[in-house]
């Protein structure tokens, strides 16, 4: 055990946290009418957002129009997120989350819960993590008033 | 201070990060129907599942045949664990945790809210984290249309 061995472990558990703060920053601006501007800063530039039939958005200028879009779609959210699985190798990483999500749609005002799987990659890019891909498997987009096991998908 | 203590206290941050990530894989095996040769991985040979009056199985051949009846109990069901407080000492630790679980009847029809507090027991084999104890304590398991207030315990996990 060196000096070197316990700075590269301690980096990690750094790494993990600060892993953490960006996965709950990228909830919080969503979460704050799905900011544009702020949710493209977390992601390089060929990042890849791809939510199946959520979209699938190639590119930070592609993310961003994709946020700048989905408030109108969805105007109410809150991305609430558990489970993390979270692996650092170095200046690269992947994480996995669960999502639990209660949000409205727009059309009808319909109150929904949405449950999905976060599967992500991450990178350091001039000492800050950000995401390089993001894929969302949904487990059920429900009506509030029905549930999963009556209307899983709407 | 020295390398030595700092070298321990370490130990400790990295070993509470290891069990957080061991109890989000025993819940993604869980949620991938039941995965049951993936669940019991996740236990000490001598491990034990107590859900009290919803189950009970200690030892590998015994935990496979626990967890191969959960899909008689839900054929649908996603865990969320959530509010840690994770305790380490040496190569043995507890913790608990708060579960939320969407989860379906067998028959596909009752959707429910399932609410538990899990208390458990780890211990460090080979270097890596397993189970040595997983109690459930269910709060409420109500279906989805009734909820805790009118049906606390509605189907699903007794109390």
């Amino acid at each position: 055990m060196s000096l070197e061995d316990l700075e590269r472990r301690l980096k990690v558990l750094e790494d993990v946290e600060a892993i953490k703060r960006l996965k709950a920053r990228y909830c919080a601006h969503c979460d704050d009418g799905y900011n544009p501007d702020a949710l493209g800063e977390l992601f390089v530039e060929d990042a890849v957002w791809d939510g199946g039939d959520l979209g699938r958005h190639e590119g930070r200028g592609a993310i961003r129009t994709f946020f700048s879009r989905a408030s109108k779609r969805r105007p109410f959210a809150i991305h609430m997120v558990m489970n993390p699985i979270i692996e650092v190798a170095g200046d690269t990483a992947k994480g996995i989350w669960y999502l639990f999500q209660p949000n409205t749609l727009a059309e009808g005002n319909r109150a929904v819960w949405g449950s999905a799987r976060y599967d992500e990659e991450y990178v350091r890019v001039g000492g800050e993590w950000k995401f390089k891909n993001l894929k969302v498997t949904s487990f059920f987009w429900t009506p509030f008033d029905e549930g999963w096991a009556k209307t899983p998908f709407m | 201070m020295n390398l030595e203590d700092i070298e321990k206290r370490l130990t400790v941050v990295e070993d509470v990060e290891a069990i957080k990530r061991l109890k989000a894989r025993y819940c993604a095996y869980c949620d991938d129907s039941f995965n049951v040769e993936g669940i019991v991985s996740l236990f000490a040979p001598d491990g034990i599942m107590d859900g009290g009056e919803n189950g009970h199985a200690q030892g590998t051949e015994n935990l496979k045949a626990l967890y191969a009846t959960a899909p008689s109990m839900f054929s649908f069901a996603i865990h969320m664990v959530l509010n840690p407080m994770i305790e380490v000492d040496g190569d043995t630790g507890s913790g608990t945790w708060y579960l939320l679980q969407p989860c379906t009847s067998p028959d596909g029809q009752q959707a429910m809210w399932g609410s538990a507090r899990y208390d458990e027991e780890y211990v460090k084999l080979n270097g890596e984290w397993k189970f040595k104890r997983v109690k459930i304590h269910p709060i409420f398991w109500t279906p989805y249309e009734q909820g805790w207030a009118k049906a606390p315990f509605g189907g699903g996990m007794s109390g």
